[in-house]
This record gives C-alpha cells, structure tokens and sequence, in this order.
C-alpha cells in the first residue's frame, strides 16, 4: 500500500521505498479539463480529478484541495477567481483599525466551501483512501493574518506584538477547527500550509508566533494523524525553529537546499519533503528535466528516511501531465531512470534577454523578481509593498516585474544570478530577498537609490 | 414594573453561588445568563420551575458581538410578567456601557423594564492582582451599587481591609459587604439598592473582540477515573481563567468547577448535562499544548479528547 510509505516517513520509520506525493491541487482539474474555479466550487469534479490523478500519477499521497483561501473566504475575504490557479484574495477586512473577528465567524461544517470540501473529502476517501494517504491542507494562521488584515501584519509583527499574537492566536483556532474537520471527514495527514512563515526572521517567529503553531501541531498529535508544516520561499533560516514547533514532516521548495535542510530536519527527527521545481522543471521542463531533477534529489540525500519527493509547492496548472509522470517514474523506478538521464543536461541560455542600463536611468529601477504572484502569498505581498507606496515615488522611481513562470522572466532571473524568490532589487542590486520590507524601510531605500544617483 | 439587576464578577468569583441565592423562594423571576463559549454549566445549575430563562454565549453581551441579542433578550424579558430579571454577566464582562443600553433601550422597554443596578461578586483572594492586570474587574465594581467579597475565610482580616480599601478608591459609593459562599441577605440589599442614587454616566465598554480569552472544550469519549481527572486538571489549571463543565467519571457525572488554583469536583445535578468542560484560558494557544500534554501524562488518551 502506497499510502503506508507515507506513513513510515512521517513515523521516521526505514521506508520500503522512498514515498511520492505529487501536489496536485488545481492541476488535478486542469488534467480533466476543468478551470482552477469550476474544480475548487465542485466536489464531483474535485472526486472526479483525483481519481484520474490518483490512476496517472501513482502516488502515495495526494490533497484533497490545495486552496488557502477557504478559510479567508469565510472570514469574509473577498476573493479572485481564476482559470488556472487558486483564487487569490482581493480585500482585507480587518485591515483597518485593530480588531479581531468574531469567534462566532470560526468556521464549522456549514461554513463557506466546507459542505462541499467535507463531502469531497469523505468520496475521495472511499474511493482511493484504502490504498493512497490523503492529506488536508489548512492555511497556517500566520498567511491567514495576513490576508486578514493585509501587509500591516508586518508592521504589526513590529509595533504591536501583542495584537498580534491574538490575531494569529484566533487564527489558530481556526486551523484547529479545519484540522478538526478534515479529521473527522478521514484525512490522514494534515498540512498546515504557510509559505509566508520564510518571510519572518526566526527572532519573531518565536516571539510571536511559537505558541500559536504548537498549539496546532499537537492538537493535530492529539488526534491521532501526521502533521506536516508546508512553507514556501527560502525559508532555510526559518526550517530550525520550524522543528520546534513540533510538526512530523516539512515540506520545501526549491528555494531550500534540500541535504542541507535535512541536516536540521534529521537531528529533530522530523521528514522532509520537497523540492522539484515547479516551473523550470515542472511546467517548462521536458520529461528528461523532471527525471535527471528527482534523480539528482534522491542521489543528494544520504539517508533514505524522514523523506518524501514532492514537488515544491502546489503543481502549476499547466504542468504538462507527461512531466508530472516522469517525476513518477524516477521515484518508483530510480535505477532504470538513472540510466536514461545519465549524460542529459538542460539549458535555458539560448534565451535572450536585455539587461536594463540601470545608470542611464534617471529614475530608480525597481525590479520585482517573483514567482507566480497570483499563487505565492509572499510574492504578491512583494509586489503589494511596492504598488502601495507607488504614488508617492512614482517622480523618482519605476518598477518591473519578472515571473518565474515565463520563459523570458526564468532567463533573466538566471542571468541576474537572483538566487532567492521573492526578491526585490534597485538598479540591478538585490535590497530584500524574501523579507519583505515595511512602508518606511523601503521608501528611505528608494530614496537613498535616487539621491545616489543625482549627486 | 420589572427590575434589572446586573451580576458581576469576575470568573469563578461565585456569581453563579449569589444567583441561587437570589432565586432562592422569589417568585416571578426572569435570568439572563452569559456565559463564554457555548457551554450552558451556569444554566443547568440554576434552571427551574417557574423562571423565564434566556442564555446567551459566545462573547460577553457588552460587546458588540452579540449586543443585538441581549438588547433583544432584555425586550422579550421586558413583555413577560416578572418582578425581577438578573442579568449574569460573564466573567470579563466590562459593563461600563448598560446605562448606555438601558437609555437607548427605553423607548422600547415602554417602562416596563427599569435598571435598579448591579451587584459585583469578588473573590477575596484573588481580586487585588486580577485589578492591576484586567480593567474589566475595575469597570464591574465602578459600576455596581453592592460589592460582595466572597470567600472571605480564605483571606486575612488585614487583607481584607486592604481589600476593602481597593473598592473603595474605585467605587466609593458602593456598599461593601464580606461574605463566604455568598451568604447576604439579599432582601436587604435588592431593597437597599432601591435606595441608592444610581452609578456612574455610561462609558465605552473595554470589551472588543480582542479582549475575548481563547476557549476550548473537552469531552470524555468514556467515564475517567475522578482521581486522573483531578491530576489532569491540576496541570492545566496554570494555564486557565476558569474550567467548568461536566463529566462522566467512574463515580458517576461530576460537576468540574476550576478557580484559581481552586479545583472543586461535586456530584453533577440531576437532568440532561453535556459531557464537556469548557476550558477559558489564560495563555491562549498555549494552553493547547499543555492540554494535550496533560492528556498524555495522565494517560487520558483517547479517554479526554479536545
């Protein structure tokens, strides 16, 4: 039994064989024809898609629904719909003043999508849970503050850590409540997804944010299923006290060092997770890119347990379904994929791209190197940090914005030598690299930029 | 003409205790009772024959939370053939702001329902540091007419008097009286309030949302042992306001009732209890983890579940 692997992972157990679990979220639909929206508001086509994938993909464990914004959606965030991702959210109801919601708004099984998601989940179960580990998927407290009350979270993390403690503490109570849910409906595992947790310093997150994810990761304990802390962006600094707080496995993205992160995961005795790249790999890879990635990944890690291949974060929509079947194929057959990609290289120089002549400019040029901001919560805060305060610098300043899912953007961020995803730089320098600065911490660097040129 | 009497206190205080004693032989009588999360413990204990009940959970009834449903409770009281209607405030209720309610109220309440004012319980060996840390303590005895210090035979005379001196530097005008188990007469001081000039002009309350405590609820998926469930308690009682509900343990459902360090485990009354025991905490989502740990180290598993 597949799912069993995934178990012995999570249990920190020698596996039989090295665990696959392909994060098809909306991709999933996108393998039946469905749009991102028509697959997210439907459990007949959520049960539908899944099992197709659970067929193509052969994988030990899978999600229910990678979507972190039914519980925003509920709390009374307005969303964006789109064909080929999650919904992103649009408006921040508690952006204003400081309050909290209402604990009459914590959400039970009548709340929101839940009906829908609950009833999904128990079909979904039925039909592949005997023999592939499902895993439920929360929005981690710290992203669902933030797409409560917006980019002053970060100032808020700031100037007052005590509201927002009771902010993420609410939270929290929400993540134990869809834990709870999921639980009930037969999950396995539950993944607390929280990619903005790479944008905090370690100092913060234990001063602020420590007690509200334990809290969580021992309720999840308490009933009996694994737990898994899912982040996003280069959250190398952040996987330490990430074990702290007592998940059973992590799960990176590419922005990790995979060996060396397991170092840190091994010595908690935690899984890890990750990391096949999501674009360059995944979506704009061929089959030989996604094999000779899963087979450099399993050669890099020594010690077979405490580990599972998955893909960095949620799937693309558009991942060719090929692709997602070569990274199977090198999980579950690793000796004979080794042999097909033993002398392959891939490249991505033959793409031409013109650096800008940041001196000639008269004003700043803020470049924004981002993965996809409608799906990375990080990223989009990036961006939002700039096109809030962009009124007041657009004499001095302008800005452009690179995607990591475009062929032209992937190239220039190589050739930029940008290492980290989101990042932000100032005429060709890179200021913040998945710390995303405050309103006066960027608009004195931007100006800092524009008086160094006018000397 | 209705009177309104408002019960205040702090958790685990004895307003639940002083309600019995109101209800005590008087005739005609309606209870309002509000009580953090959903747990209906206050309700059980005190329902019977003959009284108009409403209850009202999940924030205190000064917030704007659920203010629209006491201010409905209060009108729907106000039609019923009563003599007097007790409010039970919950523990962390501020309630600067019911003259506010009770002026904005009057044209609907057609003199029907008036407000004779409020009586706030103290635990006497508690309230001196709860006042430094909670304005809501400060804001329920500036706004009663009577003070109770209750369980006075836990606290020195000395005490006492410094006790004493506290309320009265924030509520000069209230009458002060010391008592253990919430034993006034309270004929004499329903009748003595009725002479008393009211209190103070309506302030904004200090209840917003964010002064909500986190709240979690237990429930015994089988009878535990009543001597696990006291240790159990006792290691999470550091992390907890108040802990009250109900269980089933093998002699039989116990009524929990946690205060301060205080644990008191009593035979459950008769009737149809909830087996659940709400926990409102001190430390928030920490609170989860010491809970979930004291299940494990008294070895409840599977027995107590969150």
């Amino acid at each position: 039994m597949g799912k069993e692997l995934v178990f012995q992972a999570l249990r920190h157990e020698k596996p039989d064989s090295i665990p696959w679990v392909p994060f098809a979220g909306v991709h999933a639909g996108a393998v039946k024809g469905y749009t991102a929206e028509e697959m997210l508001k439907d459990a007949d086509k959520i049960v539908e898609s899944l099992i197709e994938v659970n067929k193509l993909y052969m994988p030990d464990g899978l999600p229910i629904l990678f979507d972190l914004q039914v519980e925003a959606e509920i709390l009374g965030c307005e969303l964006l719909w789109a064909k080929d991702n999650p919904p992103s959210v649009k408006s921040h109801p508690y952006e204003e003043g400081k309050s909290l919601p209402c604990v009459c708004k914590l959400p039970d099984e009548n709340s929101g999508r839940m009906p829908m998601i609950l009833d999904a989940t128990r079909r979904v179960k039925e039909a592949i849970g005997d023999d592939t580990a499902l895993y439920g998927l929360i929005c981690g407290p710290f992203t669902l503050a933030s797409h409560l009350r917006g980019t002053n979270i970060f100032m808020d993390m700031m100037m007052e850590p005590e509201y927002t403690k009771d902010l993420l503490d609410f939270c929290g109570q929400v993540a134990i409540r869809m834990a709870g849910m999921y639980i009930d409906a037969g999950v396995d595992v539950i993944a607390v997804v929280d990619p903005l947790i790479s944008q905090v310093s370690p100092k913060h997150i234990k001063k602020v944010m420590l007690d509200t994810f334990r809290g969580v990761f021992d309720y999840i304990r308490s009933r009996d299923v694994f737990s898994c802390f899912f982040v996003c962006g280069n959250a190398t600094k952040q996987i330490e006290v990430m074990c702290e707080m007592g998940p059973d496995g992590i799960s990176i993205d590419e922005n990790v060092n995979l060996p060396e992160a397991k170092k840190i995961t091994d010595s908690y005795n935690i899984c890890i997770a990750g990391n096949i790249p999501l674009t360059t790999t995944m979506l704009h890879g061929n089959q030989q890119d996604n094999i000779k990635t899963v087979i450099d990944e399993i050669d890099s890690i020594e010690d077979k347990t405490n580990f599972i291949v998955s893909p960095g974060c949620d799937m693309p929509y558009a991942t060719p379904i090929e692709n997602t079947i070569a990274c199977a194929q090198a999980v579950k057959n690793p000796e004979t994929s080794r042999k097909m990609v033993e002398n392959y290289e891939s490249s991505w120089d033959d793409i031409e791209v013109e650096i800008p002549d940041y001196a000639a400019s008269d004003k700043v040029i803020i470049e924004l190197w981002l993965l996809d901001p409608d799906q990375c919560a990080a990223c989009a805060y990036m961006q939002a940090s700039v096109l809030d305060v962009y009124d007041e610098i657009k004499d001095i300043a302008e800005y452009r914005i690179y995607k990591y899912f475009i062929k032209e953007d992937i190239a220039r961020t190589q050739k930029m030598q940008i290492a980290q995803l989101p990042s932000m730089s100032m005429d060709g320098v890179v200021e913040y690299s998945s710390i995303i600065p405050n309103k006066e911490e960027l608009l004195a660097k931007i100006h800092e930029y524009y008086d160094k040129k006018h000397k | 003409m209705i009177k309104a009497v408002l019960l205040s206190g702090f958790l685990g205080a004895g307003k639940t205790t002083l309600l019995q004693r109101l209800l005590d032989g008087r005739e005609r009588t309606g209870v309002i009772i509000n009580e953090f999360g959903d747990i209906h413990m206050d309700g059980a204990l005190v329902r019977k024959e003959g009284i108009e009940m409403a209850e009202l959970s999940n924030g205190s009834i000064f917030c704007a939370c659920i203010k629209d449903n006491f201010v409905d409770a209060l009108i729907e009281m106000s039609g019923k053939d009563l003599n007097v209607l007790f409010i039970e405030a919950s523990g962390l209720a501020d309630p600067s702001n019911m003259p506010t309610i009770m002026e904005g109220l009057a044209g609907k309440l057609g003199g029907r329902l008036s407000y004779l004012g409020s009586i706030c319980v103290v635990d006497a060996n508690a309230v001196l540091p709860l006042m430094d840390v909670l304005p809501a303590i400060s804001a329920q005895l500036a706004y009663s007419k009577q003070v109770i210090v209750n369980k006075v035979d836990l606290v020195s005379e000395s005490q006492l008097l410094q006790i004493e001196e506290a309320i009265r530097e924030i509520a000069p005008e209230a009458a002060i009286t010391a008592a253990t188990y919430c034993r006034v007469d309270t004929a004499a001081m329903l009748a003595a309030m009725e002479q008393q000039a009211d209190g103070p002009e309506g302030r904004e309350t200090s209840n917003t949302y964010e002064s909500r405590p986190v709240v979690f609820y237990l429930t015994c998926k089988e009878p535990v042992g009543r001597e696990q469930l006291e240790a159990f308690l006792r290691d999470i009682t550091p992390e907890a306001y108040r802990i009250k509900g109900f269980a089933p343990t093998d002699r039989g459902m116990i009524q929990v009732s946690v205060s301060g360090d205080q644990i008191v485990l009593d035979p459950a009354p008769a009737g149809n209890l909830e087996n659940r025991i709400a926990v409102i905490t001190r430390t928030g989502m920490r609170a989860m983890s010491a809970i979930t740990a004291a299940i494990e180290s008294n070895g409840l598993k599977g027995s107590i579940c969150v």
